[in-house]
């Protein structure tokens, strides 16, 4: 009976050795705060692994006093595709779980402009690539920082509230102020 | 009454059809041999580390055939990672750039059953992990894994998961892989064995598990930065670019440039989202057109 439990257990470490995964080893950690800015650059990947895109987060810190602006690069396979269009809103306050990765960190400089190259190779002027979202503080990121850089699985992500749109709006039809009721928890995947 | 001549050859043809070695007395079930006196295969299955098995007591002797129930199930070459292939001359590469993958201690063909099969013989002693795996999932009977293999699927990337056990390569860019500027980085074969072992973990684990499962075996990308536009004369139009992508296992980098079938007029591209751009650039289309491996940095 012993030889069979330690068969079974030999068995089990080899299978999960197996599957350890090899470069994100690493614990996903919670980040809180909002999406201040994409990144907007055309390239997402040749395959052989999952697809990237890059935004610029704002961490809040210190309960919510200061943020510090972090770069996020999301991977998604094929399937699964980039973050949805509603993603990307200043008034949704996010719990994402990332893994940091100091192998992407990069300057704000440098996420800021796309360099542009002519068919001979040639430099050309650059492209601004930094959109920031409605209603984000364009004052947030100081050129030269360098952002710490964060891996965030597709849909590894949940809203945790969103703002009251600043402007009610009255309903035609009833005359009645319609009130934007905050969002709680709830999953924002699509 | 006359004897039926029996041909020579069918002789040597037993249990379930496998051909029988006359020295050994063996037969021959491709990835390992049976001894049909005993009832059992003389090597343990490739298999070994299945979890499922655990489940099944029956499954766990490893040199048992089909659970010890021979007259229900049965264990046939299996050999199952298939070659989906848009051209047959295609096909012909796809194998011959998977004998190429770095590393390989055993060569595989192409079945009429469009399944791989490893060339009898050609097996090397002590097979590394990547070799091992490998030679566990094409030997499989139980799961099946398909490679869509298309010499253009007018998209720049390598090789694809698709959907559960399946996966796509394109081979007019893996060939780029293989150019001498490229020497010392991911090669075709790493590319294909990359794939395949990807979309046969997709069967039993999610994509994400699966690709880095996968990428420790053989080798895979991520993480794109760099990027650069290649704009057209007039500047107004995107017609490529270029990116690096760190290879999973830590040798270096890959400088890619790819071209779009396309080009997409730069308003079209700057300001739009994440999900836009994404669009934008696949139905543009696009070739990779030229890979450079790039070492580390010594520090």
């Amino acid at each position: 009976m012993r030889t069979v439990a330690l068969i079974v257990a030999a068995l089990v470490a080899l299978s999960v050795a197996q599957k350890t995964p090899t470069r994100t080893g690493e614990k996903n950690v919670p980040l809180v705060g909002r999406v201040l800015a994409d990144v907007s650059s055309l390239t997402f990947g040749a395959g052989l692994g999952p697809q990237h895109t890059t935004f610029v987060f704002a961490v809040e810190q210190n309960g919510g006093t200061r943020v510090e602006p972090v770069k996020v690069s999301y991977a998604f396979f094929k399937s699964e595709g980039p973050p949805p269009d509603s993603f990307f809103d200043y008034s949704k306050r996010y719990e994402l779980q990332a893994v940091r990765d100091t192998k992407c960190d990069e300057s704000v400089d440098s996420l800021s402009h796309v360099k542009n190259v002519d068919q001979s190779g040639k430099p050309l002027p650059p492209t601004d690539a930094l959109r920031f979202l409605e209603g984000a503080p364009k004052d947030a990121l100081k050129s030269d920082a360098i952002l710490p850089c964060y891996v965030l699985r597709a849909g590894n992500y949940k809203v945790l509230s969103q703002d009251k749109q600043s402007k009610d709006t009255v309903d035609p039809k009833t005359g009645n102020l319609r009130l934007t009721i905050p969002i709680v928890a709830s999953k924002l995947k699509q | 009454m006359p004897t039926t001549a029996v041909p020579a050859c069918a002789l040597i043809y037993k249990f379930t059809g496998k051909e029988r070695d006359s020295e050994s007395g063996l037969d021959n079930f491709g990835a390992r041999y049976y001894g049909s006196s005993m009832g059992r295969f003389v090597q343990p299955d490739p298999l070994y580390i299945e979890a499922r098995r655990l489940a099944d007591p029956q499954r766990l002797n490893l040199y048992a055939y089909a659970r010890n129930n021979p007259t229900t199930l049965t264990d046939p070459f299996g050999l199952d990672v298939a070659l989906k292939c848009d051209t047959k001359e295609n096909c012909a590469k796809a194998v011959q750039d998977f004998n190429n993958r770095k590393g390989a201690q055993f060569k595989v063909e192409l079945g009429n059953d469009g399944k791989l099969h490893v060339v009898k013989g050609s097996v090397g002693k002590d097979l590394s992990k990547a070799e091992s795996a490998l030679m566990g999932a094409i030997n499989d009977t139980k799961n099946h894994a398909t490679i869509n293999v298309s010499g253009n699927t007018g998209q720049s990337e390598f090789g694809t998961h698709d959907s559960k056990g399946v996966n796509s390569v394109d081979l007019g860019n893996l060939s780029r892989l293989d150019a001498a500027g490229n020497a010392g980085g991911l090669n075709s074969g790493d590319a294909l064995a990359h794939e395949a072992m990807d979309a046969y973990y997709s069967l039993s684990m999610g994509e994400e598990a699966a690709d880095e499962a996968a990428a420790g075996l053989f080798p895979g990308l991520y993480g794109p930065t760099g990027n650069q536009n290649i704009l057209n004369p007039t500047h107004t139009a995107v017609v490529g670019s270029t990116f690096n992508q760190a290879i999973t296992n830590g040798i270096g980098t890959e400088h890619i440039t790819i071209q779009y079938i396309t080009p997409i007029p730069a308003i079209d591209l700057f300001g739009k989202s994440a999900a836009g751009r994404s669009e934008v650039a696949h139905d543009a289309g696009s070739r990779t057109t030229d890979v450079t491996f790039v070492p580390p940095k010594k520090e």
